[in-house]
């Protein structure tokens, strides 16, 4: 017993001095090493505003006013005591993803913009954080942004280059441009005296929304006062006749208003678009064989290509269109830029549901088709012909 | 008389027992490090800080420490002073701290230093202590920066960050992980070969 | 489940512990003579590679962290794996005799495998969480125990083979094991 106390204390004895030796050394230490790491975090934002000496994070700022992008911090550039301007570190979606930095004077004017991260596809979007990329203009991509005003906005191909082939990747970060400086600004407009803003703060950029059958009806309804609060009401069976390019009628609904009398009809149709997935469509028309409206319940494209016909400004452009003329691109819709298979394709979808909606109405004391309604086009060309 | 002794017990660690090459211990960190002759020297000369404070205190309280628990206690020791070490680089070398890595808390697993505390220091005299420890973390330091001389001057064109060959010469291979274990194999060969030198002479002299 | 088979594939085979990490490579030289010592030997380094790190992680979260002691992981991580080897040997001793006695001296070498301790210090430093680490800690030992078995069978292969005077012995090794060293750098690209 004895033995093993002696061992043990001896054992203690050899840790306790150990751990206070190196607490004393810690101590001595710790505080250089934490200048350092500060120094550090201080390098990387001084590459984007390097006439500050300090820099002091904020918690108080604006978030961003779109969903899919985040103000994750924010800095306040400060030279010899004073505020000279902000660094904000904004985090969102490019083609892939992106994290910039980027440095706000009082003026609103860019000082500088560095990414942090920056996933898209090598020798397109990730050309924009290559230090020997160069723009027509002579600098890299993120070097163009210095000297550009918040004010003046920032567009793609306008305020500065877009890297080469990677339009959407430009675009991208021209919207975490657009949401960090605006944060920025304000913060800097509110507290320190900065340049106020120009405009309304940022619209959140458009994201691609997919409905099931029954929200879709509701979503189209509760745009019009008439068909406020309306949704489908009775199924009806479809018969599976030949449909153009291997189209399917997937759902066929009758929609009754309060008293009972049909006023509308909802058809989904499935057919192919530039994924081999596929997508499917909704429309609903109305007893003048007008489209109400149409929405997308399904598809698998590109995103920031194809995925954008599932966006608002895509689809409604559908509405108030008739059942019965051709859906071609230019006249009667503005494709998804870069996406015009995608777009086509949706749109032949779109006539084709409306058209058999339309033919539902009929049957239930609807307009009757005009002639020759029956013989109408689509734009794509498919597979099998 | 004790003189000769002292130099021999130096000597040997340079080169009769180089832990390197002939006892073949401390390998891991060696080739992890040795991309450049900076980085080679900076893990030597901390490897040989510790070896010689651990194989000081060791020595200091071989009477003292129980030989049940002597692993232990060699471990902390050991340690402390590795930590000490990583605090002190971390705070006034960084960049030394930062190239090294996890091989800087890896040296408390130095085969060399855990080696020759149990076998030498926990045995002799204070002085002698130092002396081996001195010996060996040199003897390892001068195979590091050979080592680290070859992979930077092939692989990178650079000898301690200065261009000298230019960089359409250099062969990457030697910058990575292969490059290390083939230097370093010929580096042995080379050992081998001239140790069997050695000993021939010494059999046709006597 | 896609980040963790990333973890694990990489630290197995592009990050692999001994062919490109240089961790591990005494025993990687030492004991790969013979291939059942080499697979006992490496399956009793998995197990405490493993084992440290289940240990390690939440000590250093749980209790270093929170009483700012992180300057002294390198000293408790050591002591807690030396600590751990130890039991594993009393364990062994107990219930698989025969084992232990063919592992000898070699068992309690654990505590100075360079990868154990290097294992369980990267998860700190990588920032993973506890999952993450234990899948990065059976990646590591799988990558150990494959390279270790590759190179005791290709040391079986040498035996037979003539070898030039000045490369005999321990250079034919590095030199092999630079060889794999290379084949291993094929797999850098596979995971982001």
């Amino acid at each position: 017993m004895k033995q093993t106390l002696k061992l043990g204390f001896t054992l203690a004895a050899f840790a306790v001095i150990s751990c206070f030796l190196l607490a004393l050394v810690n101590s001595i230490t710790a505080p250089v090493i934490e200048q350092h790491q500060i120094e550090k975090a201080n390098a990387g934002m001084k590459t984007v505003f390097p006439d500050a000496d300090s820099f002091e994070q904020v918690t108080d700022y604006k978030p961003s006013t779109d969903s899919a992008i985040s103000i994750v911090k924010m800095y306040l550039a400060k030279k010899g005591g004073t505020v000279t301007g902000a660094v904000a570190q904004v985090s969102g979606p490019t083609y892939d993803h992106a994290t910039i930095l980027v440095g706000l004077d009082l003026n609103r004017t860019v000082t500088g913009m560095q990414f942090l991260e920056l996933t898209d596809s090598p020798g397109f979007g990730l050309k924009a954080n290559d230090p020997s990329y160069k723009t027509k203009g002579g600098t890299t991509f993120y070097d163009q942004l210095k000297g550009k005003n918040a004010n003046d906005g920032f567009m793609v191909n306008k305020t500065f280059e877009a890297v080469s082939g990677a339009t959407i990747t430009s675009k991208g970060v021209a919207n975490l441009l657009k949401q960090g400086t605006y944060s920025a600004g304000e913060y800097l407009a509110e507290k320190y005296g900065g340049a106020a803003a120009s405009g309304d703060a940022p619209k959140a950029a458009e994201q691609p929304v997919l409905f099931s059958f029954e929200d879709a009806v509701k979503d189209i309804c509760s745009t019009f006062d008439a068909y406020k609060g309306l949704t489908t009401s009775e199924d009806v069976a479809h018969d599976a006749s030949y449909y153009p390019h291997k189209m399917v009628v997937d759902r066929e609904s009758l929609i009754k208003d309060g008293s009972g009398k049909i006023v509308a009809a909802a058809v989904e149709v499935s057919g192919q678009t530039y994924s081999e997935n596929g997508g499917s469509v909704i429309a609903v028309v109305d007893i003048n064989r007008t489209i109400l409206g149409a929405r997308i319940v399904r598809i698998q494209d590109s995103p920031n290509l194809g995925m954008n016909t599932a966006t608002p400004s895509f689809y409604n452009q559908f509405s108030s269109k008739s059942a019965d003329q051709n859906l071609r691109p230019g006249t009667d819709y503005d494709v998804v830029s870069g996406a015009s298979i995608s777009s086509d394709c949706v749109a032949d979808m779109v006539k084709v549901a409306a058209y058999e909606a339309a033919g539902i109405m009929e049957k239930h004391g609807g307009r009757t088709a005009p002639d020759g309604s029956a013989e109408y086009t689509l734009n794509e060309h498919y597979q099998e012909e | 008389m004790e003189r000769t002794n002292r130099l021999a017990v130096f000597l040997n660690g340079l080169v009769k027992e180089n832990p390197l090459l002939i006892l073949s211990i401390g390998l891991c960190s060696s080739l992890a490090v040795t991309t450049n002759v900076f980085n080679g020297i900076g893990m030597g000369l901390a490897m040989t800080f510790v070896l010689i404070m651990s194989e000081l205190i060791i020595s200091l309280f071989r009477k003292q420490i129980p030989e049940d628990i002597r692993l232990p206690i060699f471990i902390i020791i050991i340690a402390a002073f590795t930590t000490i070490v990583q605090l002190l680089l971390n705070a006034y070398i960084p960049a030394l701290s930062e190239a090294l890595g996890v091989f800087l808390p890896l040296i408390v697993v130095n085969c060399i230093i855990m080696g020759r505390v149990e076998s030498y220091a926990s045995k002799n005299t204070v002085l002698d202590s130092v002396l081996d420890a001195i010996g060996m973390g040199l003897g390892y330091t001068w195979v590091l920066f050979i080592i680290s001389l070859v992979r930077e001057l092939l692989g990178s064109g650079t000898f301690f960050g200065i261009h000298v060959l230019p960089e359409t010469y250099t062969i990457g291979f030697f910058s990575r992980a292969p490059g290390g274990f083939f230097v370093f194999g010929l580096l042995t060969a080379l050992t081998v070969g001239i140790s069997k030198k050695a000993a021939a002479k010494k059999g046709d002299a006597k | 489940m896609n980040l963790y088979l990333g973890i694990f594939l990489k630290s197995m085979l592009v990050d692999n512990v001994v062919l490109i990490q240089y961790l591990a490579i005494c025993p990687f030289i030492g004991m790969t003579s013979d291939t059942g010592k080499a697979t006992g030997m490496s399956i009793a380094t998995t197990f405490v590679i493993i084992l440290a790190t289940a240990v390690t992680y939440p000590i250093f979260y749980g209790i270093m962290v929170p009483l700012k002691l992180e300057f002294l992981e390198t000293l408790i991580f050591i002591l807690v794996i030396a600590a751990l080897v130890q039991l594993v040997e009393f364990y062994l001793k107990k219930s698989i005799p025969g084992l232990y006695s063919a592992m000898g001296v070699y068992l309690a070498l654990i505590t100075t495998n360079c990868a154990v301790l290097g294992t369980t210090l990267n998860c700190i430093s990588k920032n993973y969480n506890y999952i993450q680490s234990l899948i990065y800690a059976a990646g590591t030992a799988c990558g150990f125990l494959i390279a270790m078995v590759i190179m005791s069978g290709v040391r079986e292969r040498i035996k037979s083979s003539t070898i030039p005077k000045f490369l005999q012995g321990k250079p034919i090794l590095f030199i092999t094991a630079g060889l794999l060293s290379l084949s291993f750098l094929g797999f850098s690209g596979l995971i982001k």
